[in-house]
């Protein structure tokens, strides 16, 4: 190899040692953001501390929202648990974006809908309506048929159908805990009304036990690739969305769960259909918007409340769902690029979304690159392969230190996992996790850089097996 | 070896040593507090039957319960509390409750992390423990920061009627009205004439708009000349406040004081005028009915039908969803008609 290709190959490996670096410490100083808050609250007995807003007649009542494609496999028993949900005035609003499967006329059947005429407000352009129904066992429940325009249209559908100034939308294939809208509202009415956004816990339910649409028992399933999603998503919703919570940083709220003030999000516009990534898109666009007002609303992540949703159990299944959540992310930055190294947006603009940027949407190339780099300094004998071998010893042992500290975390807020041996099956898989699950998430997150250049629009579903044995 | 090497080694050795280290201390922790939880689970089950025959026993004063098991006693208490409706046994709860628990609280109160306190107040507030007053008192001026601490202290001393949380909250800049009737809300019977004179007479108008909010959820008539004055009141908040509680009433002693709201420029007067004349079935409102079905305000069309529905009838609004010169007010009409899903607005 000539002097040049020494030189980029030299250049090459400290970008991504520094890259490597920086993401390393940038995960500890999130579990340390995290951990205070955590160490402070995580004790606090939450039965008390929701006995107030849990009878109160004062206490805001919220429209639930739950977007439905084809979900006859879920969809009644999400619906069923929402209706036992605790909370002192509520209604739940299903929108069918024209399912072509058997979600409409199931949901007639189980909770005897009938159609009523039903003068909607129009917040928000969307496709049309077909029909309003509503329940003629549960006053609070109504089902809106509309045609299909996809997850953000069934959402705007649903807002405009919504009569409370604080909409919850959730999966149509998930399952809320009965105390989570509580949980997730306290912030919300202790805040006056300056906390415009709430998102919740999202944990696997792959594994648990769901009877009635009520949780009788929590296990470790046994199959590898969802325990490492379990794995996963403690990192993701401990360290990283609690740490960038606390600077009013956080940029995504979970689609499967999340509660919004009404009129915030109708003045943004709702959320931005022909996306794929329209839950992170509407948080990006409601923090555009407090930076424009000058004001002091706040957007955050609430450990406490949970709900739990079927992870994929395939490769091909995981692959479309990770592809499209990459799809997503790059969407959203690209759409909100303004906001890019711009002072206007202060440090949501200086730091957040170059983080978002380098690190959760450029982070697969540079690994990739990082993997290139090692086989072909190994191929060409620019790499000696004891330090090779070390260095990579030191960052399997990392991800599984990150993602330890992540357990420590969950223990300290929810203790979900009941069982000693939980915590150590937790723990033994998180050690693999760079031999095959990082690797690959690295391929499919390439793959959703190059879909987000050949845009294609769909729902993106699974198959499912249902979380609730009726 | 050289030294890139070496200091890999060194981080990987100090990374797996630490998160031995973790996972032996979290398993270790994991396995205690499920031992903890099966004792204390163990004990309520034994000192429950024993704790009810306590209550209907009017000369045992020995409260049977071990020595140290307050997390047991807390959630013993707050159930009988929350099952036994009987004033008297309530009062013996939590008299046990004081005996029980008092200075292990005040020790919690006083050198207690952020948590156990707030905690400890929950309970205190259940409990009613008066004997702690001059304690939560001197609490609340030493806490700074506007937290879930300061917070429940204030509804905890409001709870034991302590009349001169109204003095401070309107002290305090930040406090909201949803503090004041949160406050309200919480005092005991006889501490409410107190607090109420106190407000009326020297209360702010934050103070006065939550009191006016208090009579609507307490549906006590004994105010209601006072809320009829502030229904012409300067400030909007407090007329909006006042039609409320009228509604919240259900009750008007000159239904001709409702006239001038239904031609208000203020969207929520003309809707709980609305409301009102519905709920008090007045039917001499008709024409402002009518009128106000073709409004521009979604959610006054919403209940103007309803009144006119509940005041009128539904031949009325059948007519209505047919005739009525405004699309928008057929609409609204049509929808009632058809059981449209009928919600509260929520301001």
């Amino acid at each position: 190899m000539n002097s040049a290709g020494i030189w980029l190959f030299q250049f090459l490996t400290a970008l991504i040692i520094f890259y490597m670096s920086f993401t390393a410490i940038s995960y500890i100083f999130l579990f340390l953001l995290s951990f205070r808050k955590v160490s402070r609250e995580g004790k606090l007995d939450k039965k008390e501390t929701l006995e107030d807003i849990a009878i109160s007649e004062n206490t805001t009542p919220v429209s639930i929202i739950v977007p439905a494609y084809n979900e006859e496999v879920g969809v009644v028993s999400t619906v069923r648990s929402l209706l036992s949900l605790q909370y002192p005035q509520y209604e739940v609003i299903v929108v069918d974006d024209g399912s072509t499967d058997q979600t409409m006329p199931k949901l007639i059947k189980a909770y005897h809908l009938e159609p009523v005429d039903y003068a909607v407000r129009k917040h928000l352009n969307t496709k049309p309506i077909h029909a309003v129904y509503k329940s003629m066992v549960f006053p609070n429940l109504s089902v809106l048929s509309k045609e299909n325009g996809g997850k953000a249209d069934a959402l705007n559908s649903g807002i405009n159908l919504s009569s409370y100034p604080y909409f919850c939308a959730i999966d149509g294939d998930s399952i809320l805990e009965q105390d989570a809208l509580l949980k997730a509202m306290k912030p919300i009415l202790a805040s006056q009304g300056k906390i415009i956004g709430v998102g919740g816990s999202i944990r696997i339910a792959n594994g648990i036990s769901i009877n009635r649409s009520k949780i009788e028992s929590i296990d470790i399933p046994n199959k590898p690739l969802v325990i490492m999603q379990i794995i996963e998503y403690f990192r993701a919703f401990l360290i990283g969305r609690l740490g960038f919570s606390r600077f009013n940083q956080l940029l995504i709220v979970s689609g499967a769960f999340g509660i919004f003030r009404k009129d915030k999000v109708v003045h943004v516009g709702g959320y931005l259909q022909g996306t794929v990534g329209e839950d992170m898109e509407l948080i990006v666009k409601l923090h555009r918007n407090i930076r424009d007002e000058k004001s002091d609303d706040r957007i955050e992540y609430i450990p406490d409340p949970v709900c739990w949703t079927e992870a994929p159990e395939s490769f091909r299944e995981l692959r479309l769902q990770r592809i499209r959540w990459q799809r997503g992310l790059a969407e959203t930055i690209y759409h909100h690029k303004k906001m890019f190294f711009n002072p206007k947006y202060g440090s949501i603009g200086l730091l957040t979304m170059p983080y978002y940027f380098f690190v959760e949407l450029l982070g697969a190339l540079f690994e990739f690159l990082g993997y290139i780099l090692i086989f072909g300094g190994l191929l060409f004998d620019f790499l000696d392969p004891t330090i090779v071998f070390v260095i990579f010893l030191v960052t399997v042992i990392y991800g599984s230190f990150i993602s330890s500290l992540s357990v420590l975390l969950e223990e300290m807020t929810m203790h979900k996992y009941p069982k000693v041996s939980h915590l150590i099956k937790l723990f033994c898989w998180s050690l693999t996790d760079s031999f095959w699950y990082r690797p690959m998430l690295v391929i499919w997150r390439l793959e959703g850089l190059l879909a987000f250049i050949f845009k294609k629009s769909e729902w993106g579903n699974m198959n499912r097996k249902g979380i609730s044995s009726e | 070896m050289n030294m890139p090497l070496v200091i890999f080694i060194s981080l990987f050795i100090a990374l797996a040593i630490f998160q031995l280290i973790l996972l032996l201390y979290l398993a270790n922790k994991k396995r205690n507090t499920l031992k903890k939880q099966q004792h204390e689970q163990r004990v309520y089950k034994e000192s429950m039957p024993a704790f009810i025959q306590f209550l209907n026993n009017e000369q045992d004063d020995v409260i049977p319960l071990p020595p140290g098991e307050y997390h047991v006693a807390e959630q013993l208490f707050s159930d009988c509390i929350a099952i036994i409706k009987d004033e008297e046994m309530q009062d013996k709860i939590r008299e046990s409750a004081s005996v029980y628990l008092s200075s292990y609280y005040e020790k919690i109160i006083k050198t207690g992390d952020w948590s156990s306190r707030v905690n400890a107040l929950y309970y205190i507030e259940d409990f009613r423990m008066i004997s702690l007053q001059p304690l939560l008192k001197t609490r609340l001026k030493e806490v700074q920061s506007d937290d879930e601490e300061k917070q429940q202290l204030l509804r905890t001393l409001a709870a034991i009627g302590d009349l001169s949380v109204l003095a401070y909250l309107e002290n305090e800049p930040s406090a909201t009205t949803s503090m004041f009737l949160t406050v309200f809300n919480r005092y005991p019977t006889d501490a409410i004439p107190h607090a109420v004179s106190t407000v009326v007479d020297q209360g702010s108008l934050k103070a006065k708009i939550s009191l006016m909010m208090y009579f609507g959820h307490a549906k006590d008539l004994t105010y209601l000349p006072f809320i009829e004055e502030k229904l012409f009141h300067e400030n909007p908040e407090m007329r909006i406040q006042s039609l409320k509680a009228i509604y919240q009433l259900n009750y008007l002693s000159d239904v001709n004081l409702l006239k001038p709201f239904f031609h208000s420029e203020i969207w929520v007067e003309r809707m709980f005028s609305a409301k009102i004349a519905g709920s008090l079935s007045l039917s001499l409102f008709e024409q402002e009915l009518t009128e106000l079905l073709g409004d521009p305000v979604w959610w006054v069309r919403y209940y103007a039908a309803d009144s006119l529905m509940l005041s009128i009838g539904e031949i009325k609004l059948l007519d209505l969803s047919k005739n009525h010169p405004d699309a928008y007010a057929r609409n609204m009409a049509t929808q009632w008609l058809t059981r449209g899903k009928q919600v509260n607005y929520y301001e």
